[in-house]
Order: structure tokens, then C-alpha cells, then sequence
């Protein structure tokens, strides 16, 4: 009985490691997704469209082990791009400069106030 | 009041008001300032104008209405062409410019018909204290909008903060040194909050002024503009921040 016990504890572990070896058991836990791509830009912030896609993959092979397929590959788009868009930052820039025309004509506005006393 | 019917506007006057208006130096303030005096007969006068030079005042008084209706028609089309202005503060300048260019251009239709001093000072007066349109309406006009710019400009910095965070947190565990982009961004948010605190209340304030609050309304003014500028040093170094983190992150 001993002797059976050993044994069947010894096949499950051979075929559960065959299984890894053929692909279907994955170091990966269920659903953990794979870190995105760095981004790569070319010239100037925000210049890369970046990372389009993450990676998510579910562990394959089944506790027994054995012939399964393995896991399964889902590529879904992501956002991340830059971290902040070039158009963005050029529309910030513009509203700075925005600000700094009305604050040069509240300057003018008070050095001509005297227009008014 | 035509001073010329009384024998206390016979002696000559010191300085004219046509001659002051004519050198072009401040013609308002000779217009508006002195109010009329009780002279020696007990008759209402005016110490710089006379029978003789009230047509050169009335001319002086009409360029100056045309200034305020040049400068209004500008203030107009800076309201309507600013994006930022909240609809409550574009709402309040509106109805200000139309009231004052209302008011100014009834001054512009009655300025003409004025045959005596007592008569275009008093329109003059009116436009002057009346409107304000100077000393009042411009710096409030574009202290409001300067206000609601930066208001939209840390909005939006804000806005982007929880983007930025999420964006180094996945570049650390990606393995990316981000002690730089944190540095960055941690500064960002201190020069965002630090502006908003300078530009909170500055619309609602510099909308509250009207020409009765003149003089009071100038160091009001003046201290709206000098947190607006600091905000402004802020919203720039924030800036800077901000393109430092994309740098990082790239």
C-alpha cells in the first residue's frame, strides 16, 4: 500500500512537470497582467504613440497536469501612450501664455489709471 | 450755468481747462477733479473754464468719451474671445460693459449739445467718477480673466496628476529608476497647490469693485495682480515639472 502511494505521488509529479514543459503550466498567476512595453519615443515629448497594447495571460495546464493547451493570450489596447500628450503640453503652454497677455494688459491698465482720477 | 453771465469768471483763470486739455496732459483729471466752486455772488462756477474756452473743453470731453468707447469695444471683445471665463464671471463682465457703454454713449450723444462749462463739467464728472472706465472696468476685466486662466491652468495640471502617479508607479515596477520623476512630480503638485491658493477668491473680488470703490478699488487691484503674477511663476515652474516627468518617463 506504501509502495502505491509512492508511486502514484510520483507520476502526478512527472506529468505535472511534463506539463510546464510543454507549455501548459505557467509561472504567471491567473489573470496577472504583463508589465506594457516602454514607451519609445522618437523626437520630443510625447513624439512616441508608445504602448498600445498590455498582455494578459491565464495559467494553462490543469493540477493534474497532462496534455493540456496552456494558457491563453488576450492583447487588449491601453491607453498610456506619453505619459502626458504632446497636445496637451502645447495647450498648457498656450494658456500660459494666455495669462501672461491679460496680466501685462492689467499692467497697462494700471499705469493708465490715472486717466481716470 | 453759463459762467460767462456772472462777473466772477471775468478775472482771468489760472490755468484753463482748454489749456490743459489742449497740452494733452491727463484732460480728465482737469475735467473731472475740481468740482464747481460757490464763487463771491454765491453762483456755482468752475475755476478752469470759460465762456470762452468752452467749446476747446467740449472738444476735450468728447475725445475722452471716445477713448472710453474705444477702450470698451476692446474689453467687449476680450470677454467674448476669452475661453477660460467661468459663465458667472462672463455673465458679470457683460452686463458691466454694457452698463458702462450705455452710459458713456448717452454721454457721447449729450456731449455735443453742452453750451456752458457747468455743463460738460458735469458730463465729464460722470464719465470719470460715473464709470471708471480705467480705472475700474479695464483692470477688473482683465484681472477676471487672467483669474480664469489660471484657474483653467491648475484645473488641468491637477487633472493630470492622478495620470502622472500611475504613470511612475508602473515605470517602478517596470524596474525604471523614477526617484527623478517623483522629485518632479512631487514638486508639481506643491507649485499647483501653492497658485491655486493665490488666484482662489481673486475673481469674485476684482468683480466686486465698481466706481464708487475707486480709490479703495486700485490697491485692490494691484494686490489681485501681484498673486495672479506669483501663480504665474507657480503655473510655470509646474510646467516645467510636468515636461521633466515625460522626459523621465519616456
Amino acid at each position: 500500500m506504501r509502495i502505491r502511494t509512492l508511486a502514484v505521488t510520483a507520476v502526478l509529479v512527472a506529468t505535472s512537470l511534463a506539463g510546464a514543459a510543454c507549455g501548459g503550466g505557467d509561472a504567471q498567476p491567473v489573470g496577472r497582467p504583463v508589465a506594457p512595453a516602454r514607451p519609445t519615443p522618437t523626437t520630443g515629448p510625447g513624439a512616441s504613440a508608445g504602448p498600445t497594447t498590455t498582455t494578459t495571460q491565464t495559467a494553462g495546464g490543469s493540477p493534474a497536469g497532462g496534455a493540456s493547451p496552456g494558457g491563453t493570450t488576450t492583447t487588449t489596447p491601453v491607453s498610456t501612450g506619453p505619459v502626458i500628450s504632446a497636445q496637451s503640453l502645447a495647450t498648457l503652454n498656450a494658456e500660459l501664455g494666455s495669462l501672461g497677455t491679460s496680466l501685462n494688459q492689467v499692467d497697462n491698465d494700471l499705469a493708465q489709471a490715472q486717466g481716470d482720477q | 450755468m453759463n459762467m460767462h453771465l456772472h462777473g466772477a469768471h471775468r478775472r482771468p483763470v489760472r490755468t484753463t481747462l482748454a489749456a490743459v486739455a489742449l497740452a494733452g496732459m491727463v484732460p480728465a483729471l482737469a475735467l473731472a477733479a475740481p468740482p464747481p466752486t460757490a464763487g463771491a455772488s454765491g453762483v456755482t462756477s468752475h475755476p478752469t473754464c470759460t465762456a470762452a474756452t468752452v467749446a476747446t473743453a467740449q472738444q476735450a470731453l468728447e475725445a475722452a468719451l471716445n477713448s472710453r468707447v474705444t477702450e470698451l469695444g476692446t474689453l467687449t471683445a476680450a470677454v467674448g474671445a476669452a475661453g477660460d471665463l467661468t459663465p458667472g464671471d462672463r455673465s458679470t463682465l457683460t452686463t458691466t460693459l454694457s452698463t458702462t457703454t450705455s452710459a458713456i454713449g448717452a454721454l457721447v450723444q449729450k456731449a455735443p449739445t453742452d453750451t456752458t462749462c457747468i455743463a460738460v463739467w458735469q458730463d465729464a464728472r460722470s464719465m470719470v467718477a460715473g464709470e471708471r472706465v480705467f480705472a475700474v472696468v479695464a483692470p477688473q476685466t482683465h484681472l477676471a480673466i487672467a483669474a480664469d486662466t489660471a484657474d483653467t491652468i491648475e484645473a488641468t495640471v491637477a487633472g493630470e496628476e492622478p495620470t502622472i502617479q500611475a504613470a511612475i508607479a508602473a515605470a517602478a515596477d517596470d524596474g525604471v529608476d523614477t526617484a527623478a520623476a517623483e522629485a518632479s512630480f512631487t514638486d508639481l503638485r506643491t507649485q499647483v497647490t501653492a497658485a491655486q491658493g493665490e488666484t482662489s477668491g481673486v475673481p469674485a473680488t476684482v468683480l466686486a469693485q465698481t466706481p464708487a470703490s475707486y480709490p479703495g478699488s486700485t490697491p485692490v487691484f494691484v494686490s489681485a495682480r501681484d498673486g495672479l503674477r506669483t501663480a504665474q511663476g507657480q503655473l510655470k515652474q509646474a510646467d516645467a515639472d510636468l515636461q521633466a516627468v515625460v522626459a523621465d518617463l519616456r
